[in-house]
């Protein structure tokens, strides 16, 4: 097929247009690449097409770009996961275990320092806290009384000296 | 510690600012014409240019026109619009006034080679589909297609 056959085909307009197969995309960019009056009309018909389409613009409203950042910096900001790849036979572990002949063992103790409880022993804890306030408020109670008792003491065997005193 | 393909994105979005700078005003215009709204027509402006950091490298070095290749790409991303669009697309419902206000090749164009050059390039219709709806032949499509085209070139 002669190459000026090829473009007057209207082959090079739809695919400006967007409207050819991947087939016809790809032999027209094998011409492309071999045929400089390919590459002259196809950059003619796209520069027009361009011209349609400055024609046809419309601005776009203000915030549209803000809009449009915010979006691309959430992707940035998002971290990214990477799954650990399996190795086979090459864990540390698999190979302690394969050394003691226990394959099919796993390390199943915990890394947490952290311990989880029943719900009920929120009242038991509960119960020991509200103790142990009114024992610290007896003991106070106690040591003050057992204090005041002994000043007392302490005044009466004075009082009782003074008595003693004129004998 | 910022992975590879975050600090790409950040550079990425500088490159697509200024892909937004050139071409936004052209493609609201290309996605209003396919959508005819206007809320709409942003809405999948943002969405394009939200996810074009994925195709970003092929965009700007593809070696052909910038314009055409993001033409192409909104149009893929209208194809599912599109499809509703051309159950209900009558050509000879065409809001011509509204086209020939903004499009001064149009105005131009006679009736038959808007229907095609529209139905073609807004609603991505093939040559096939088009010579089965107006009941002719593929080459007299592809006929009305160029002469669309001459005009277009001579008026520029």
């Amino acid at each position: 097929m002669k190459i000026q056959e090829y473009i007057d085909s209207g082959i090079l307009e739809l695919y400006v247009l967007g409207s050819t197969s991947a087939t016809e995309t790809e032999e027209l960019l094998h011409y492309k690449e071999q045929y400089p009056e390919v590459q002259r009309a196809l950059y003619e018909l796209e520069t027009d097409m361009e011209r349609v389409a400055q024609q046809m613009a419309i601005m776009p409203p203000p915030g549209t770009w803000d809009k449009i950042e915010d979006r691309i910096n959430e992707l940035a900001t998002i971290p990214e996961y990477e799954p650990i790849k399996f190795k086979k036979g090459n864990n540390a572990n698999n190979q302690r275990d394969a050394g003691r002949g226990r394959d099919s063992f796993i390390d199943i103790e915990s890394q947490n320092t952290h311990i989880r409880v029943h719900k009920n022993w929120k009242w038991v804890f509960a119960a020991i806290f509200i103790l142990s306030k009114v024992f610290l408020a007896c003991a106070i109670y106690f040591y003050l009384e057992n204090r005041q008792a002994q000043q007392q003491i302490q005044e009466l065997k004075t009082e009782l000296r003074t008595h003693k005193m004129p004998y | 510690m910022k992975k590879d393909t975050q600090i790409l994105l950040k550079q990425t979005s500088y490159g697509i600012g200024e892909l937004y700078d050139k071409y936004a005003g052209m493609l609201l215009g290309y996605i209003y014409d396919i959508v005819k709204d206007n809320e709409l027509a942003e809405q999948h402006l943002v969405t394009f240019y939200s996810g074009l950091p994925e195709d970003y490298k092929n965009t700007i070095s593809n070696g052909g026109n910038t314009w055409c290749h993001l033409q192409r790409l909104v149009k893929k991303q209208l194809s599912d619009y599109n499809n509703d669009a051309k159950k209900d697309y009558q050509p000879k419902e065409i809001d011509l006034v509204t086209y020939n206000n903004r499009n001064k090749f149009l105005k131009l164009m006679t009736q038959e080679q808007k229907e095609v050059f529209c139905g073609i390039y807004h609603y991505g219709k093939t040559i096939n589909q088009l010579a089965i709806e107006r009941n002719t032949n593929e080459s007299f499509i592809r006929k009305a297609l160029k002469e669309a085209f001459f005009i277009i070139k001579k008026a520029s």
